[in-house]
């Protein structure tokens, strides 16, 4: 008994998600989820979204784990700085873009572009990524790359057997934890975001909370969609990944 | 050269956004001080709650096998993909009928959510880490729960329990719409007063606001940091070669 | 592992069973006279959900209510900054669940907010039959809310209406009506926006711009097309400010760009707002009050008790407090607020007649002569809610 109980966090969780997607399903037809589909505004919501989800996703993943591979060896001073982005909850990092970028046309608030809402996911998420993929790096056996120099493999081939196939999963894990995250918020878009289109997080409970209950269905039906679809995102991406890293580690099976 | 290049880089642009937070008066606003005892309580509530749960579940999942116990670990991660605010649509209509709703504990089970995912994760690895076989040694030094918790398992996941707290807190601080829904205005937390601000005339209020939602995670991080060390220098002390076969 | 389960699970059923706590029985309390209400209010506490997003107004209950209503009942008055619209919302899922007692006890309401929950039976009850102070109520004021009869469910709070402020360092020759507020617009680009039309304040400037533009008989049809409202906000969206791409989300954001300088115009549901803002320096000093010639919307706004209110005795005494001729005094005078009073200034006592008006016009305040021949009434609320739904996408697009 020793080993710990994982039942009463299963139930908990487990439990609160499947209720409330119940309930949210209980509240719809079939007719919302056709209205959805045909919808310009709901559909051109999942657009931005999706594009604010992607290009943070990116490039934090991409900064962070450059980081987090360069400072593997040695950290010193970069760590604590790198650190103090994680005290500062999402709703202070929107602070700090009203306050700093206010006066800036481009890279401002309430711009299309939405490059205020990229910025600020930014400075959050670079820290998170970077602390999350940095024992990964630092349990790297640098002699698999000695191995592929020594054998003159090509750059590519070198990082890829050397790095790359044991940094897919953990990289692809924070990119899915950051993706997901930065697609459905909701404080840091209502903050800096635009008039129109909202982001999905801000048009999803705008529409839940608005005077009127007609819109309502239209908020359950989508939060039901969208948890479905990345369910099934989920479902493939441990389907397919966990395979090809058994693989990885143990081995190609001849 | 390259690494100094890339950390001061680094430094400027993450620290100095941070020289703006600094206040030039200082103001007490009241309101944001009532919602303190709020927040902090449901801080330190979410905080043992993830501990305690995130510990044992953690350790199951570090140390078991199974096809049970794989399905467990996905279904636990569930809420770091899944839109959670548009979920609670639903739970709230539950909690309503279940009396939770405008409620503290409501709001605690509520915040779960978003917090125990990460907080699993964490002490996954850190069992990980630790590995089977040192896990067992421990076992058989010292088998009473407790004890064990106190002077060994404990102590050697220091930093694991200084990540959760600090993540527990920050994601709490940061929820506005899920403690607003579920809480009904009844249950204060600080962003409920915050996060207003930042869309108002005063800018002066909102930096105050933010002052404090930095300030809490060092504040709590910086206390625990204290506790933890008071707590490994009172068992060095306390062992003191107890188990040390070759003392008389 | 079956103790831990048994465990959980008795603690679960604690929880909800604790959680709730003891539901007082909800009598009708409007049946009792108002002193035993009086009497039941003391020493309790009462949750007042309102808009908080204007400083003044904060101050206005934070700083004199809720003293005022301590001092005389005992009674403590929590304010809740949660919008009305949010919590019909949470009124009616309570409903839904079959909530007895909620934690609401008394609501700011009007327009379509009030039409949704008398349609939903969300309110309490004929509560203003119960209040000795309806007697200085201005019936016209109290008999209809926005088209919809109020039948003695909210009683009257205040009468505003609609101004515009400006500029004048800025604004040299101020539009007097809509076109040439267009043409304004387009000399000076960037130079004027209004909020989006889930905000109170920006949902009435569309309905204004109907005023000036539509005619009579497609006023009244909330179903019809309102093709010039449109086709006016879409020539001057280029022009706005951020060209029209993104509008401030609320009021208070509007303010906040007039006070920067940003934009050189504001507006608003209180022909007194300006005062206190000018006064401690946030607004331009030469702000001045502008009344378009196609007219300017009278509105009243209405203080309500929900179905559940935990203490429906406490919230009575409040609003009762709130329409004493000496909390209007206090509303309407430019310490904190500047709201117009609901009340009929003949009822009240001569000494407090003067002192109302008395009460200095400041320079950013209309005079009363502004708005002769142009007060108009509240459009239809399903006019409200059809805004909401087309505005984002006629105009926003």
């Amino acid at each position: 008994m020793w080993r710990g109980n994982a039942w009463p966090a299963t139930l908990l969780i487990a439990g609160m998600v499947g209720y409330g997607l119940f309930i949210s399903l209980s509240m719809t037809t079939w007719g919302d989820y056709k209205q959805l589909s045909a919808d310009p505004v709901f559909l051109e919501s999942v657009g931005i979204s999706l594009y604010v989800a992607v290009s943070s996703t990116v490039l934090a993943v991409l900064i962070g784990a450059g980081l987090a591979g360069f400072f593997a060896k040695q950290t010193g001073w970069a760590a604590q700085i790198l650190a103090v982005p994680l005290f500062l909850p999402h709703l202070g990092a929107a602070y700090l873009a009203i306050l700093y970028l206010s006066d800036f046309p481009v890279i401002g608030p309430h711009e299309v572009n939405q490059f205020s809402i990229i910025l600020t996911y930014l400075y959050k998420e670079i820290p998170f990524v970077f602390f999350y993929l940095l024992p990964v790096y630092r349990r790297l056996d640098h002699r698999y790359e000695e191995l592929g120099l020594m054998l003159g493999l090509s750059r590519i081939k070198r990082f890829w057997h050397g790095k790359g196939v044991f940094l897919l999963f953990p990289v692809l894990e924070a990119a899915f934890i950051v993706f997901a995250f930065t697609l459905f918020a909701y404080e840091v878009p209502a903050l800096l975001g635009v008039t129109y289109p909202k982001l999905i997080g801000v048009y999803t409970f705008d529409l839940y909370t608005q005077g009127d209950l007609s819109r309502q269905p239209e908020a359950f039906a989508i939060s039901v969609l969208l948890t479905g679809i990345l369910f099934l995102l989920l479902l493939l991406f441990t389907r397919m990944i966990r395979p090809l890293t058994e693989r990885i580690s143990k081995g190609r099976i001849e | 050269m390259r690494r100094r290049i890339i950390t001061g880089v680094t430094g400027l642009l993450i620290l100095v956004p941070l020289l703006g937070l600094i206040p030039s008066t200082w103001t007490w606003n009241p309101r944001l001080f009532e919602t303190l005892a709020t927040t902090i309580s449901m801080i330190v509530a979410l905080t043992l709650l993830n501990h305690s749960i995130g510990y044992i579940t953690g350790k199951a999942i570090a140390f078991r096998a199974g096809r049970l116990i794989r399905s467990m670990e996905i279904l636990i991660s569930l809420p770091l993909f899944l839109p959670v605010l548009l979920l609670s649509f639903g739970l709230y209509l539950t909690w309503i009928r279940l009396g939770l709703a405008d409620q503290f504990v409501g709001v605690l089970l509520v915040l779960l959510l978003p917090t125990l995912p990460y907080t699993i994760r964490i002490y996954t690895n850190a069992f990980q880490a630790l590995g089977e076989q040192m896990m067992e040694q421990m076992v058989l030094i010292e088998p009473s729960r407790i004890k064990r918790f106190v002077f060994l398992t404990g102590p050697m996941m220091r930093s694991a329990i200084q990540s959760v707290t600090l993540l527990v807190t920050v994601i709490a601080l940061s929820q506005y719409a899920l403690v607003t829904l579920i809480g009904g205005g009844v249950v204060q937390m600080i962003a409920l007063e915050a996060f207003p601000l930042y869309s108002g005339n005063s800018l002066i209020a909102a930096k105050e606001a933010t002052i404090w939602l930095l300030v809490l995670p060092f504040l709590i991080y910086f206390v625990q940091l204290m506790l933890l060390e008071a707590w490994v220098r009172l068992v060095r002390r306390l062992l003191d070669g107890r188990y040390d076969s070759a003392r008389q | 592992m079956i103790k831990q389960m048994t465990a959980i699970a008795a603690t679960g059923l604690l929880l909800a069973g604790c959680a709730s706590p003891a539901a007082p029985v909800q009598e009708k309390v409007l049946g009792s006279s108002y002193t035993s209400i009086v009497k039941d209010a003391n020493a309790t506490t009462v949750r007042m959900y309102m808009w908080g997003g204007d400083e003044g107004i904060n101050a206005y209950i934070d700083e004199y209510v809720a003293p005022k209503l301590k001092k005389e009942h005992k009674i403590t008055l929590k304010r809740v900054p949660i919008e009305t619209a949010d919590l019909i919302q949470k009124l009616r899922a309570e409903k839904k669940a079959g909530k007895e007692t909620g934690v609401i006890d008394v609501v700011w309401i009007n327009g379509d907010n009030f039409r949704n929950a008398k349609k939903d039976g969300l309110l309490y009850g004929e509560i203003t039959k119960v209040l000795p102070n309806m007697k200085y109520v201005d019936p016209q004021a109290q008999g209809s809310d926005s088209g919809t009869p109020t039948d003695h469910l909210e009683a009257a709070w205040g009468k505003v209406q609609y101004t515009f402020h400006y500029d004048q360092a800025s604004v040299k020759n101020p539009p007097q009506d809509l076109q040439e507020l267009k043409s304004w617009v387009k000399e000076n680009p960037g130079k004027f926006t209004y909020p989006e039309v889930t905000d109170f304040t920006g949902n009435a400037f569309v309905r204004h711009v109907m005023y000036g533009l539509e005619s009579k008989e497609t006023l009244k049809d909330p179903k019809a097309d309102f093709k010039k409202t449109w086709a006016y906000l879409n020539e001057l969206k280029p022009y706005l400010w951020k060209e029209g791409k993104t509008y401030p989300k609320t009021l208070a954001q509007l303010d906040q760009l007039y006070a920067k300088g940003s934009v050189a115009f504001t507006m608003g549901f209180n022909e007194r707002r300006a005062e206190q803002e000018v006064k401690s320096g946030t607004f331009p000093k030469e702000t001045r009050p502008l009344i378009l010639k196609d007219g300017s919307i009278a509105s009243t706004h209405f203080l309500s008790i929900p179905f559940n209110a935990p203490n429906p005795n406490g919230a009575l005494v409040t609003i009762n407090t709130l329409l004493s001729p000496d909390a209007q005094f206090k509303k309407f005078d430019g310490t904190y607020w500047g709201d117009g009073t609901s009340l009929d200034l003949t009822t009240v006592s001569q000494k407090e007649q003067q002192a109302f008006e008395e009460v200095p016009a400041a320079e950013s305040t209309p005079k009363p002569a502004a708005f002769e021949g142009k007060v108009r009434a509240e459009l239809d609320p399903a006019i409200f809610d059809m805004i909401r739904k087309d505005w984002p996408e006629r105009v926003a697009r």
